[in-house]
């Protein structure tokens, strides 16, 4: 042991490097190894997403980071030192881990669940309550309205939250998050990804996130490492390297149809330039709005409540039919985004709310801008530079799974999956 | 009012009606000699009621019986359901399972008179007999209860870095907690039945009052010892609901939700 001082493994909260050297792991009982001779280096910081069909061994290759798995061959190496010197307990309180639908102890308060892992360290109290209130803040989840509550009086968005939360409360230097948003949603989901993201570039962690979601693995993966069966490596690499270049047939298949529009998962609403959309509390008053919104020419503006917070639609020509009161007008607004959400969830929440215009908000909910549709148009016509349908034009042959799997990702990969079960025959 | 609480205010008072009507029907009774002695130990007595002293020490007796038989079934039940947990070995689990279904197939009373016949009356005779008439529930239950538990959870609670030891105290255990209960509370209802038993091999309890009214044909001594063995089961049930309830996780429990 290199330190002998505290008798655990990995002092550090800075992120470190990962490295897996030719690890293989072969499960007793059965003739194929689930991952065979994987080789991987994953840069400290970085968010590196394994993606592949379901049983293709990206669990238990990672799993085998924090030695849930103990591999039958090969080096893990977390921050230079080999992760088989360090007791599995203890290197295991210095990984965060998190799982599908949260897996947090329902006899435990909200609180008490986050602070597991600082109380197993031994932290002293102080210690423990001003991270907890860290943690709360961090993901958002007001403490004093949450910190008693039991997770079953959660929404599986907020046990997330937590499950999230609990993961980073020793402040470790890396993450381990096994399809975390799986079980969610798509709206909720959408949402704790881009939080994700806004907490990554908070915390700076090396995060290992495995995922079956092509769009998932895009939108959050720094880097991307689309697994076949065994867990053996089609293609590695930045994401949209992954999608302008795809290595062989069997990524192109498994990144389906729209990679263009897979490419807006790339953009971020602070890419764009926002608009100073016009926007109005109660104190503006009718007249005021109305007055406003014919001085520059707009059919459209948003109202505003006492926290600044986007409420609903005010439409002119409504306001100039019925003079009453502007906050029984017009619409509620569906919902919001923020500068971490993707050109596509944002073309999502427009396309939903029909407007054409979705709010952008801050982290707090107060509303500062708006973008529009066209903007996302133009950033996709921009990432559009090296379009995939052209690469494959110009391949010399093209095969039905080729062009089916551009027509419809997923059912490739069911049918990938399918055959791989008749395979080993279950 | 919601109806949990209303099962709960129930037997408390279906109880004390029970006793009532009791005491007022023995009260009516024309008793002679025999039924005086039985019911208060007194050869002098010339009226008795079911409050009478004598009887309160055999209700005591039995609900002793109860209570240390018990103590010894849940220090033998759940550590041995923790240890079938633990264990792949299908030889344990036969053993442990087959003997404790027998011990409690067997008729209590066969036992009870093969012990003290290779053991004579010792003082803890009868306690062996109702703990192994008694085990199964609270053994089964303990195994059901951490079977029960959510894998994924135990493998998030692994991932954090909890030890196995940790796993079993803070994440199964907590959680096996309410069937566990519902295994105890069988066991006790169990216990409640067969240390009326008890008197056969000298250990007194309301047995003896049972049997002394059998013995002497005196109907009204017979009914006040079954009756209060019956109300005591009752009562012991209740009071394992009411700790069921209050030792529950309370985020397991369901009006903690909203």
């Amino acid at each position: 042991m290199s330190t002998p001082s505290t008798g655990e493994g990995l002092d550090t909260s800075q992120a470190v490097d990962i490295e897996l050297e030719q690890v293989t792991k072969r499960f007793p009982g059965q003739d194929v190894p689930a991952v065979e001779d994987f080789s991987l280096s994953i840069p400290a910081g970085e968010i590196v997403v394994f993606v592949g069909p379901s049983g293709c061994g990206k669990t238990t290759t990672m799993r085998m980071i924090n030695r849930l798995v103990r591999p039958t061959s090969g080096r893990i190496l977390i921050g230079g030192r080999d992760a088989s010197d360090i007791p599995s307990d203890q290197l295991r309180r210095r990984i965060g881990y998190v799982v599908q639908q949260a897996g947090l102890l329902p006899h435990l308060t909200v609180r008490q669940n986050l602070e597991t892992v600082p109380r197993l360290l031994k932290w002293d109290k102080a210690r423990i309550a001003e991270r907890s209130s860290e943690l709360f803040e961090l993901v958002g989840l007001p403490e004093e309205q949450f910190a008693q509550r039991f997770p079953r009086e959660l929404s599986g968005g907020q046990q997330q939250r937590v499950g999230v939360a609990r993961a980073l409360a020793a402040d470790p230097p890396v993450l381990l998050m096994d399809e975390p948003f799986g079980a969610l949603d798509p709206i909720t989901r959408d949402r704790l990804q881009s939080e994700l993201v806004k907490i990554q570039r908070r915390v700076r962690k090396t995060i290992v996130f495995v995922t079956h979601d092509i769009d998932e693995a895009i939108k959050l993966g720094d880097r991307v490492v689309v697994l076949r069966e065994r867990s053996r490596i089609a293609q590695q690499g930045p994401p949209d390297e992954i999608l302008a270049a795809p290595a062989d047939r069997y990524v192109r298949a498994f990144i389906g149809g729209g990679a263009a529009v897979k490419r807006l998962q790339l953009v971020r609403v602070e890419d764009l330039e926002r608009e100073d959309y016009p926007a109005f509390t109660r104190a503006d008053g009718y007249d005021g709005i109305l007055r406003t919104l014919r001085e520059r020419q707009l059919d459209c503006s948003i109202l505003l409540d006492e926290h600044r917070r986007p409420t609903r639609w005010l439409y002119r020509d409504e306001l100039e039919d019925r003079p009453a009161h502007p906050e029984r007008e017009g619409q509620a607004i569906s919902g919001v985004v923020t500068a971490t959400t993707t050109l596509h969830d944002a073309m999502n929440e427009m396309l939903a709310a029909g407007t054409g215009v979705v709010p952008v908000v801050d982290d707090q909910g107060v509303y500062v801008g708006a973008v529009r549709l066209k903007q996302v148009l133009a950033a996709l016509e921009e990432t559009h530079v090296t379009p995939v349908a052209e690469q494959s034009e110009a391949a010399p042959v093209r095969t039905i799974e080729e062009i089916t799997g551009e027509i419809d990702g997923r059912a490739v990969q069911a049918a990938i999956a399918a055959g791989e079960e008749e395979a080993t025959g279950t | 009012m919601s109806a949990r609480l209303r099962l709960l205010l129930l037997p408390p008072l279906a109880v004390a009606a029970a006793l009532a009507g009791l005491y007022l029907w023995v009260d009516g009774q024309q008793l002679d000699g025999i039924s005086l002695f039985a019911l208060t130990n007194d050869d002098a007595a010339t009226s008795a009621t079911i409050f009478d002293g004598h009887v309160l020490t055999k209700v005591g007796e039995h609900v002793r019986l109860v209570g240390i038989s018990a103590v010894f079934v849940l220090l033998l039940g759940i550590p041995l359901g923790i240890l079938l947990t633990r264990t792949r070995s299908r030889i344990v689990s036969g053993v442990l399972n087959g003997f404790f279904a027998a011990g409690q197939a067997a008729p209590v009373i066969g036992i009870l008179v093969l012990l003290v016949a290779i053991f004579q009356l010792k003082s803890w005779v009868p306690y062996v007999g109702l703990v192994l008439y008694s085990v199964l529930p609270v053994m089964s239950n303990t195994v059901e209860g951490i079977r029960n538990v959510d894998p994924a959870l135990i493998d998030a609670a692994r991932g954090q870095g909890f030890s196995r030891w940790q796993v079993l105290r803070r994440v199964e255990l907590p959680l096996a907690v309410p069937v566990m209960l519902a295994g105890v509370r069988t066991a006790l209802v169990l216990l409640v039945g067969t240390a009326t038993l008890a008197t056969f091999v000298d250990a007194g309890g309301l047995g003896d009052v049972i049997n002394d009214g059998i013995k002497n044909q005196r109907d009204v001594v017979m009914i006040t010892g079954a009756v209060y063995a019956a109300l005591l089961a009752v009562t012991i049930d209740w009071l394992a609901a009411i700790a069921e309830r209050w030792l529950s996780p309370r985020g397991l429990r369901p009006e903690a939700g909203r």
